[in-house]
């Protein structure tokens, strides 16, 4: 063998690792604060099944993402740092539209068998439409009894849209008045939820 | 413990890794060691050669054992190469003998009962043909031997055999750790003696050969992994130790210089492989390409350094320059363009490109490559007014490469504890190598610059440490260069050449030192430096 640094190059490899979850990150938008959870079982998971509280048992899908970098060895003397490093930043990028991609078909897949979908047919985005998504949904409070809102994913259009309707939750009375019920209606759902939780018997 | 090691050892070996520390038992038994083989593609049967001590010549064939016998399926496969051993003259410049030689089969393992069988019938055929029998050396028979070796000078203290298992359990694939394998030979080679109880010669020459079977099993895993690098370090410090232990206690060259000669043959050797080995190669990548690319140009710098070394070596032993020699230096010229100065530890190893440029090129070029080293040192470590953290600083020949590519590149979040700016521990030695050629314009335009920098240096308090890794005393120093330097004077200064604080013994051997200062580079003082050219410029 020709002479080697393999502690150097572990160093180097744990910097690789570090900088291709920070571009994922980039990429990945509000997916990013997703937590990830690391399986050290496999590498082929047979199974991987979710139950729920209510004794409910699904079969988790699982998907990979992936992506190659190619390295031409005879022609590696060419291959500079930062032309190594645009590598990393493009495989990282592939492998968060991919996860994107997956995230995205998990949630209408889960979204369209529970039923929690809204049509909004022709119907312009509103601040009533908007109370009608959140009704469908789980809202969890905090100890002070604040509610943690949900982080809304949209695209471009549809982006501008909503940041021009939701200030009318506060703006129009009528509107502020329905949210306001409707929180506390969230609010009592979740009380009795976590009242729930007792040993009994 | 130490025997548990050696089993261990002797299990796990291949025939290239058992075969140094097999030599270095036989030269104590009072072999003279003629021939190492470099197990490359022409197998002749005989993988060493020797004098025995009754003037007879001895060839051994080594072989390991699968599973820990050799069975009869393996004894039927190398029965050419048993022929060759046993039959198969030996025609080598050094042995003169008319006598018939003695044939070895040494083998780390034991023979099957059938395999035992069919060497006694084979010695029968042999003893009707009035040639002497095939003699077998075993695992039982070796480790016997190492322990006659003395063994009992290896580390029996906790601390010292631990730093032995530390380097034995070292993957085969990294630098040879230095500063361990120093450690272990100061101990075993009793140079932290205290110097009012000096030890006998004997026991000295048997510490010597007893630390050259420590050094070879301790990098078994090296040479296991075909790691020629990390060989040619292991071997050029062990080297040095004893150079240095002949040095400290006066020995006579009966006493250490076979084992130099051993360590030489073995360090050649590896170069030979690594030069085998780059000719096969579309390309010098090795292990993961994803993490190598911060190393790859450091690697192509050390080969070079390697390769010229190997270079010089051969013209040095007057070997026929042929198709290497072209091979060397299409490589050397070919990739100097991607030589690469991380630290001033790569000085030394340009200036071995630098030495064998100078005998391949009589053009001005090997000369500026001097001037453009000057430049590049004062460039990356001239005071920065701006008090801006400089990346491009040029790391002192302590650090090695593992330890600041991270920093130089970015890729490590430890901070470095270090300041190199302003000063330079190579630049008053290259400066005298250029001033030797007599570039006397160039100077004076560098001279402003070089005066702006600190010569840093240390010297041992003795001479015989010199060739330690790291010496517990000596004198630090600082120079600050005169800011008006007469011409006259630098000349007379750069043209001395007694290399005063080089060990005598050490001057004898003036590749093997260039090897020293590339595996040292803190030690390539401007005193040394300047010695090693005047000899070199001999060749």
């Amino acid at each position: 063998m020709l002479p080697d640094y393999p502690k150097g190059k572990e160093k180097f490899k744990r910097f690789l690792n570090k900088l291709t979850g920070i571009e994922q990150k980039a990429y990945l938008g509000p997916f990013a604060e997703i937590p990830l959870h690391r399986i050290f079982e496999g590498p082929k998971l047979i199974r991987h099944i979710l139950e729920r509280e209510d004794g409910s048992k699904e079969d988790m899908s699982t998907y990979e993402a992936s992506s190659s970098i190619r390295i031409d060895l005879e022609n590696y003397e060419k291959l500079s740092l930062e032309d190594l490093l645009n590598k990393i930043r493009s495989s990282a990028r592939e492998i968060a539209i991919q996860r994107n991609k997956m995230i995205y078909e998990e949630v209408e897949k889960a979204s369209k068998k529970v039923g929690n979908v809204i049509d909004f047919k022709d119907k312009p985005f509103s601040a009533e439409l908007f109370l009608k998504a959140l009704e469908k949904i789980l809202i969890s409070f905090d100890l002070k009894g604040n509610p943690i809102l949900p982080t809304i994913v949209a695209g471009k259009k549809a982006y501008k849209k909503i940041n021009e309707v939701l200030p009318e939750l506060d703006r129009n009375p009528q509107i502020k008045s329905k949210f306001e019920e409707l929180i506390n209606k969230k609010r009592m759902e979740w009380n009795d939820r976590e009242a729930s939780r007792k040993l009994v018997g | 413990m130490i025997e548990k090691l050696l089993e261990n050892w002797l299990d796990k070996t291949t025939e290239r890794s058992f075969q140094i520390p097999f030599s270095y038992i036989l030269s104590g038994e009072g072999h003279t060691i003629i021939h190492i083989t470099r197990h490359c593609g022409m197998e002749m049967g005989k993988d060493i050669l020797t004098i025995a001590s009754d003037r007879v010549p001895c060839a051994y064939q080594l072989k390991s054992a699968q599973n820990g016998r050799i069975t009869l399926r393996q004894w039927r496969a190398i029965n050419n190469q048993i022929t060759d051993l046993v039959y198969g003259k030996i025609v080598h410049p050094s042995i003169e003998s008319k006598k018939h030689h003695r044939s070895y089969l040494v083998t780390n393992g034991f023979l099957e009962e059938e395999v035992s069988r069919a060497i006694d019938d084979f010695n029968r055929t042999l003893e009707s043909q009035n040639l002497p029998k095939l003699e077998v050396i075993t695992k039982g028979d070796i480790l016997e031997k190492a322990k006659n070796l003395q063994a009992n000078l290896w580390p029996s203290e906790l601390k010292d055999a631990k730093i032995l298992l530390e380097i034995f359990l070292e993957s085969g694939n990294s630098n040879i750790p230095k500063d361990k394998l120093a450690l272990l030979f100061e101990t075993i080679l009793l140079l932290d003696y205290d110097i009012s109880r000096s030890p006998s010669k004997a026991h000295c020459a048997r510490a010597i050969s007893s630390c050259a079977l420590l050094c070879a099993i301790a990098t078994s895993e090296f040479s296991n992994c075909d790691n020629y690098a990390a060989e040619i370090e292991a071997w050029t410090i062990f080297a040095s130790y004893v150079l240095a232990c002949a040095e400290r206690w006066s020995l006579n060259e009966r006493y250490w210089e076979k084992e130099i000669e051993i360590a030489q043959r073995i360090i050649y050797n590896a170069l030979h492989n690594l030069y085998e080995e780059f000719t096969k190669r579309t390309h010098f990548v090795e292990g993961d390409p994803l993490s190598d690319q911060p190393f790859y140009r450091c690697r192509i710098t050390w080969m070079i350094a390697l390769m010229s070394i190997f270079a010089l070596w051969r013209k040095y032993k007057n070997e026929s320059q042929g198709e290497v020699e072209e091979g060397i230096r299409k490589f050397c010229l070919e990739k100097r363009e991607k030589m690469w100065l991380w630290g001033e530890a790569t000085i030394i190893q340009f200036l071995a490109f630098y030495w064998y440029y100078r005998k391949i090129d009589a053009t001005p070029s090997p000369d500026f490559l001097l001037r453009d080293l000057i430049k590049a040192v004062i460039e990356s470590n001239k005071s920065n007014k701006e008090g801006k953290y400089k990346a491009n600083f040029l790391a002192s020949p302590y650090y090695s490469a593992e330890e600041i590519i991270p920093h130089k590149l970015g890729f490590t979040n430890e901070p470095l504890e270090d300041s190199f700016e302003g000063e330079s521990y190579t630049l008053e030695g290259l400066m005298h190598l250029f001033v030797r050629k007599n570039w006397k314009l160039e100077m004076k335009f560098l001279w402003p610059d070089i005066s702006r920098m600190k010569f840093i240096g240390f010297k041992s308090e003795e001479r015989w440490q010199y060739c330690l890794w790291r010496c517990k005393r000596g004198t630090y120093k600082t120079k600050i260069p005169p800011l008006t330097q007469n011409w006259g004077e630098l000349k007379k200064v750069a043209n001395k050449s007694k290399g005063s604080v080089i060990p005598c013994i050490f001057k004898r051997y003036p590749i093997l030192f260039l090897l020293f200062l590339c595996v040292c580079p803190h030690r390539a003082t401007p005193s040394s430096l300047r010695w090693l050219d005047s000899q070199l410029m001999k060749l």
